[in-house]
């Protein structure tokens, strides 16, 4: 249940961010920055976060976007359309945006994929991109996340913490 | 759900985020961008939180929202400033400096 809540939510707040950038009209882009907002608080929720996914809704989608939706009233709409190259550097844009994306979910990869850190010569082994095609030792834990090596003193305490206070989930 | 699942969710929301500050012309839609990444960082914050077990990653979480929200305010005003000196609407145009 918390898995099905968890990837309708991700892809909403997913595809309500493309379609902040994807809309020509700026106030369709604030009505899908608040659809975005309300399914980041649906994930705040699921991370147990009352609380936080409480402010968001208050003060983000009640109160902010209020304001933008004032302010995009009273500028206007420019009408211009989705990308009119004046430059070339939209394009490098797209293109750096690319490499970022590669970067940033290839780094949660390869933290999943990697054994963890206890002893020196760990230490100086260094992440390679060879560790994404390894199995991920511990399911469930927090070694699963950050990747501690299974049975190694970190892992113990974690495993001890998490059994009584269920980190790993619903 | 792993805390993985929530930083790949993050990561991506930080990219279009990006993408958009990069790309688009609107100085609207680049505030609009800009609440996108610190929202990214928010779930983040908020991921590593559950993963510790404990609240300290939601009150960095809630001094982020503080800071977005100040800075909507100041770029919504400049925004607005912008306009009613009838200057065109577009981070392309807007090149020089006049004291």
């Amino acid at each position: 249940m918390a898995d099905v809540l968890f990837f309708i939510a991700g892809i909403g707040a997913i595809s309500g961010a493309i379609g902040v950038i994807a809309a020509r009209n700026p106030f369709y882009s604030v009505l899908a920055l608040v659809f975005h907002l309300l399914s980041l608080a649906a994930l705040f929720l699921l991370l147990r976060a009352q609380f936080v996914a409480a402010a968001q809704v208050v003060v983000y989608a009640g109160a902010v976007m209020v304001l933008y939706v004032f302010v995009v009233a009273y500028v206007g709409d420019q009408e211009r359309p989705l990308y009119a190259p004046t430059s070339n550097l939209g394009a490098v844009g797209v293109l750096f945006t690319g490499a970022l994306a590669v970067e940033a979910v290839g780094a949660v990869i390869l933290a999943r994929r990697r054994r963890g850190i206890d002893t020196e010569a760990d230490e100086r082994r260094t992440l390679s991109v060879g560790d994404l095609f390894r199995r991920p030792p511990g399911i469930g834990t927090r070694a699963e996340s950050v990747g501690t090596r299974p049975g190694g003193r970190e892992e113990a305490a974690v495993g001890a913490k998490s059994a009584d206070r269920d980190l790993g989930g619903w | 759900m792993a805390i993985g699942w929530y930083l790949a969710v993050s990561a991506l929301i930080f990219c279009v985020g990006a993408a958009g500050v990069l790309v688009k012309r609107n100085p609207l839609v680049i505030l609009l961008c800009l609440e996108l990444m610190l929202n990214a960082g928010n779930l983040a914050l908020v991921g590593f939180a559950r993963m510790w077990g404990n609240g300290d990653g939601q009150v960095f979480a809630l001094i982020v929202m503080v800071v977005a929200a100040c800075e909507v305010t100041v770029g919504l005003g400049l925004i607005v400033a912008l306009h009613r000196r009838r200057l065109p609407i577009d981070v392309d145009e807007m090149r020089e400096l006049r004291g």
